[in-house]
């Protein structure tokens, strides 16, 4: 017998049991009203965020900007959600305009994914985001449910939805939040969540958040049934994914201007660039992927770095990560760092090399496994 | 069995990254040119708290080295193979919850790749909640139940069961502990810290005021004590 409860407002659901992590699962009960009317092939439009942003201000939103991904005077040294556009208010005291209803188109990193990347998976995406402060459960509701239509005009039939709910404690910065969540599901694969939050301690007082984001890449990943990363291209199936992810993730690092390092906001440059050295060595004919991603972004986020500045950058350091590897590599077959510069343009850093003790018939052969060609 | 290297466990009180300092070098210069794998699924975090987890982890340790120290950061366990695990020679299992953090390893079946891996000569580093469940039973810190689990914990510290954050107010229920369990406890402060290993030589104390409770004895741990050989990491049979 199926139970019927009102946890999401008016919005009729059905629950469905638990789920593996002993969450409860719901679908809707019946069809959310049509007010629009599924345009064909519509799908493809969610890669761009003029068709996402103008459906919401049909419905009264305001735009908001997307935040650097440096994510100036934040809680992280990245953003990597959509409701990071409200930190300036939530943690630097800036007066909330209580009621407003923005929406914003945000590019995110989440480290976790660095060389972990798969089908629906990546570094970086962009999260599609509607974010209020100051409203109270019932209109976050009625806002989750203008994202019910949006799916319905994008030709997800909110039938086919599952929401998980859960609540739990959360920190954001130093802050300690109780968080009320509706994961959203389509063929059983997170597309977004709906949190919300009844009481934020901010220097104005306790205010709430409806925070509700989808990731964009993902949903025209699952509508279209086209491989995840044809985003970049429809040729990416011949790419491994961590080799896409990572030209992808230092497209957007690289023409945001951050400096590779060994520590803070340059740690992942470096670290993204060790990982895409290690996977394609001195080659770079894959180097195309750069660009599409670079363009691409360029559709989401102003990019302070001109395209042949972030290149260059990358690539040098590329390089650099590569002449290290070489090096790792020539030290496990027993030869001793002979303190070559590894900033040192490749082929600079291997004509050195060739005039060292190294064997020449050992270096070619590595080399040749790093796919350098004289 | 002749091993290459020699397996490595460092325990910290827990604190910040100023009072850690001195263990987290230590770990660093252990760890050499070596992966470290970081796992922060003690916590209770979402999107924006896991990438606060890694600006922790990369601030705490990139400052004690001077090359660049790879850092990979998992938040799903289930998702870590014997063969990904490979690629480190460190883990850092990181502070939260320990009933989470134990549910989640012993969920995931990581307990079994993460004892593998420490004998075969890799370094476990567990700070706070991550130390806990390295030792023999974790409800010495009953206040975190969050769950209906076994307390039972990786044991890899000789039956000792650990409390970290440890303040002498705690003594009443640790000692509530030695009672009702019989097992051992080794209390350490925020900002102190034990490096364990099988070679009594290669162990250290970081800090003052690590204690060890057992049934009727209490003691300050240093090298003099006798229990200071109970702490050598001693290879499974």
């Amino acid at each position: 017998m199926t139970i019927e409860k009102k946890p999401f407002g008016d919005l009729p659901v059905v629950y469905q049991g638990l789920d593996e992590k002993n969450r409860e699962c719901w679908v809707l009960l019946k069809e959310t009203e049509k007010k629009e009317i599924a345009k064909e092939n519509v799908a493809g439009e969610i890669d761009s965020p003029l068709f996402f942003l103008e459906f919401f201000k049909g419905y009264g939103f305001d735009i908001a900007n997307p935040r650097e991904i440096t994510n100036p005077r934040g809680t992280t040294l990245f953003v990597s959600a959509a409701v990071q556009i409200l930190e300036d208010v939530l943690h630097h005291d800036q007066l909330p305009i209580l009621g407003q209803r923005l929406v914003v188109a945000q590019p995110v990193l989440r480290s976790q994914f660095v060389g972990r990347a798969q089908e629906g998976v990546s570094t970086c995406f962009v999260n599609i985001g509607s974010e209020s402060i100051g409203i109270s459960k019932d209109d976050h509701l009625e806002i989750l449910k203008i994202w019910l239509v949006f799916f319905q005009y994008l030709g997800i039939p909110p039938k086919e939805l599952k929401f998980v709910t859960e609540e739990r404690v959360s920190n954001w910065g130093e802050k300690k939040v109780n968080l009320e969540t509706i994961r959203v599901r389509y063929r059983d694969i997170s597309i977004g969540d709906a949190n919300f939050i009844a009481s934020f301690p901010t220097g104005s007082g306790q205010i709430s958040i409806s925070d509700i984001g989808f990731g964009a890449e993902r949903i025209r990943w699952l509508l279209l049934s086209k491989p995840y990363w044809s985003f970049l291209s429809d040729s990416s199936v011949n790419f491994d994914p961590n080799v896409l992810d990572s030209w992808n993730t230092l497209a957007l690092l690289g023409g945001s201007g951050i400096l590779p390092s060994n520590h803070e906001r340059g740690y992942r440059v470096r670290k993204v660039s060790k990982e895409l050295a290690g996977l394609i060595g001195y080659q770079r004919s894959t180097v195309d992927i750069f660009h599409l991603a670079y363009e691409r972004w360029k559709k989401w986020i102003e990019l302070p770095v001109k395209e042949a500045e972030a290149e260059e950058l990358v690539l040098r350091e590329l390089d650099r990560n590569t002449n290290a590897l070489l090096k790792e590599k020539l030290q496990e077959q027993g030869f001793r760092d002979v303190g070559i510069d590894i900033n040192l343009p490749k082929d600079q850093f291997i004509k050195l090399l060739r005039g060292t003790s190294v064997t020449k018939k050992v270096l070619e052969e590595i080399l040749a496994t790093m796919g350098y060609e004289t | 069995m002749k091993l290459k290297k020699s397996p490595y466990i460092f325990l910290s009180g827990g604190g910040n990254a100023q009072q850690s300092r001195l263990l987290d070098s230590l770990f660093v210069e252990k760890v050499g040119g070596r992966k470290i794998l970081y796992l922060p699924v003690a916590m209770k975090r979402d999107k924006i708290g896991y990438e606060a987890c890694f600006d922790w982890i990369i601030s705490t340790l990139t400052f004690h080295s001077k090359n660049f120290l790879d850092i990979d950061m998992v938040t799903n366990l289930a998702s870590v193979s014997r063969e990904y695990l490979e690629n480190f020679g460190a883990i850092y299992i990181g502070g939260g919850n320990t009933y989470k953090l134990l549910d989640e390893i012993r969920k995931s079946g990581f307990d079994k790749l993460m004892v593998d891996f420490l004998w075969k000569g890799g370094i476990i580093y567990g700070g706070s909640a991550g130390a806990i469940v390295l030792g023999k039973d974790i409800s010495i810190v009953s206040e975190e139940k969050d769950r209906d689990i076994s307390p039972e914990g990786l044991d890899l510290i000789n039956g000792y069961s650990i409390k970290c954050h440890y303040l002498n107010k705690d003594n009443k229920v640790i000692r509530n502990f030695v009672k009702e369990t019989k097992l051992p406890v080794i209390a350490i402060p925020e900002g102190c810290g034990l490096t364990l290993t099988p070679l009594i030589s290669q162990n250290k104390i970081l800090g003052e005021g690590i204690r060890i409770f057992k049934q009727n004895v209490e003691s300050k741990l240093s090298r003099k004590t006798p229990f200071w050989k109970d702490l050598v990491l001693r290879y499974p049979i």
